[in-house]
């Protein structure tokens, strides 16, 4: 436990080190803050966005959006993935199509789901779940092709039933090669999020950076990339903790 | 005075008389008529000045490279992001005006959907309405603005949303937004496929002062080690701005300058520019000074700029000046 507490310690010092030392760079006139804001220059930027609430909007809008769209698709991902993986007609038949549609850049295609989807919310959430459902598909299906074939052969030899078998074996065997993808998912459909409110959208993270830059109130943009960057670790650990609870055998 | 031997040499030669190139950041539209102008007739060469073109997707990006001095010239438009800036003490000088809304010869258009066009007469009838805007904080949302003010009401009353222009036309057809805020040639073409119709123009309802669109910026590190440089290039630019305002209104040079203009911007269709209306230049150049403070006060009352810049001392217009005493004023306005 000791060694968890200097870890988590750790993670928290490296960051602030950075701060810390752009501010003095800052200070002594190694970096043009005409350019790059000082920390301390983005932290009261980032105060009064937050005191007049802005901040929180954008924040909830973004979350709201990615966590509908993670869910949205991770679960169909996690499910066609062991299919996929279970099934080699089934993955015959479906690697080519995910092979085929996961590189397209989704945000390319975000006027195509805003015309499908609307101007609101759900184009934004097909684009995020999109970027996910791709990845899940293909860790899942080789967290699950890649576990031993004589566990399948013993549970049969005991005459395991299948719910037991996915329960047992299946799942337990494919759920680390699974959380490996959902880590990536995360973080690319965060990237996604951003980029295509860059494009499209009224509130969220992208569109505070990107209307912030526009209007060269370039502290505020950094308000906003940092907010990402918070967004990003917060989201992750919380998906560790999961990691931790559902795959304690990892630790 | 090897290096003055040199420039001799180079001069009598007929090459370059400025060592540097100047690089122009441009858009490809038609307010860089000039630049395409004065470099396909040899205005820049004339004045001994290279240049080359470096394409940008909006004003905004281009403002960072000049105030480094990576481009010397750049057409800004006019916006939030261009008060910002001087605010925020980047070396960037207003040489002179580029293009505003004149009556005849205004780009900036209010288009709404077909289906709206017995419902919507009055600006007091978009109350409610979703309006697309391409950027937040620019002239043609300032536009919008003083078209709800114009009969008493405020940009609030609107709904906006920000959309790249060609997203607009499905935007309009799949009745997303019931209009948008747009320049030429899209306000024309438009209309020409049945989508929108154009609502109002700037120039219907901003006289005074005119809705200043863009202006001509340098970079100060450029004009600081240039100055010379600085004035040849700019009276090479007047001569080009001087064929847009013939072509403009219909001059023998006309022909001439849409065809550079084909060559050079992005829109090819060469019977458009009969059909669209082109943006005002004014011939000598001079800046609607309470234009752009209107501008710069709405930007400031809604807290798009925080630190309020005094514009007369961000404009420098030595340049200009110069150019003018080299090629007389033009008497028209």
């Amino acid at each position: 436990m000791r060694k968890v507490t200097q870890e988590r310690a750790l993670a928290i010092l490296s960051p602030i080190a950075v701060l810390v030392l752009w501010q003095l760079a800052s200070d002594i006139g190694l970096v043009d803050q005409r350019y790059v804001p000082s920390p301390v220059a983005i932290a009261k930027a980032g105060w009064s966005l937050a005191a007049t609430g802005e901040l929180e909007k954008h924040v909830w809008a973004s979350l709201r959006r990615l966590a509908v769209g993670f869910v949205l698709g991770a679960v169909p991902g996690i499910l066609l993935g062991i299919v996929m993986g279970l099934s080699r007609w089934v993955r015959a038949a479906l690697d080519p199509l995910v092979a085929a549609l996961y590189p397209i850049p989704k945000v390319a295609i975000l006027p195509l789901l805003m015309l499908v989807f609307g101007l609101g919310d759900a184009s934004k959430v097909a684009v995020v779940a999109m970027s996910v459902l791709f990845l899940t598909i293909i860790n899942t299906t080789v967290g699950v092709v890649q576990l031993e074939k004589i566990y399948f052969d013993v549970a049969r030899n005991y005459g395991t039933p299948w719910y037991k078998l996915f329960a047992r074996v299946i799942l337990p065997g494919a759920l680390p090669t699974i959380f490996a993808g959902l880590r990536i998912s995360l973080g690319v459909s965060l990237v996604v999020l951003v980029s295509a409110e860059f494009v499209a959208a009224n509130s969220g993270i992208g569109y505070l950076i990107w209307s912030s830059w526009q209007t060269l109130v370039v502290e505020n943009m950094f308000v906003g990339i940092i907010v990402v960057t918070i967004l990003g670790v917060l989201t992750t650990f919380l998906l560790h903790e999961c990691e931790r609870l559902l795959v304690p055998w990892r630790q | 005075m090897r290096r003055l031997l040199l420039a001799m040499l180079v001069g009598l030669l007929g090459g370059p008389a400025f060592a540097q190139p100047v690089k122009i950041g441009d858009l490809g539209i038609l307010a860089d008529a000039p630049f395409y102008i004065a470099i396909e007739k040899g205005y820049f060469k004339e004045a001994g000045v290279e240049v080359s073109l470096e394409r940008f997707n909006s004003a905004a990006q281009a403002t960072a490279p000049l105030s480094t001095d990576q481009v010397q010239v750049v057409g800004g438009g006019v916006s939030a992001a261009l008060y910002n800036a001087f605010a925020r003490g980047w070396p960037v000088r207003i040489a002179m005006a580029r293009t505003r809304d004149w009556p005849g010869y205004s780009s900036d258009t209010l288009v709404l959907r077909n289906d709206l066009k017995s419902s919507v007469t009055s600006a007091k009838q978009l109350k409610g309405k979703m309006i697309a805007v391409n950027t937040p904080a620019s002239v043609l949302h300032f536009m919008l603005a003083r078209l709800m003010e114009s009969e008493g009401l405020s940009i609030d009353d609107v709904s906006t949303v920000n959309m790249a222009w060609p997203n607009m036309a499905p935007g309009m057809e799949t009745k997303a937004i019931d209009g948008g805020m747009v320049v030429e040639p899209f306000a024309t073409q438009f209309s020409a496929k049945n989508i929108s119709f154009p609502f109002k123009r700037a120039a219907d309802f901003m006289k005074s002062p005119p809705l200043e669109v863009s202006v001509v910026l340098y970079s100060k590190g450029w004009t600081d080690k240039n100055p010379d440089q600085a004035k040849a290039f700019t009276l090479a630019y007047l001569k080009g701005v001087r064929d847009y305002v013939d072509a403009m209104k219909g001059g023998p040079k006309r022909a001439e300058v849409v065809d550079i203009c084909v060559k050079y911007t992005s829109l090819k269709d060469k019977a458009m520019y009969d059909k669209m209306q082109w943006s005002y230049m004014d011939p000598n150049g001079e800046i609607s000074f309470d234009g752009l403070r209107d501008q710069q006060d709405w930007y400031a009352k809604h807290g798009y700029v925080a630190t309020k810049a005094n514009i007369e001392a961000m404009t420098d217009r030595r340049f200009l000046d110069y150019a003018l005493e080299k090629l007389g004023r033009a008497g028209d306005k």
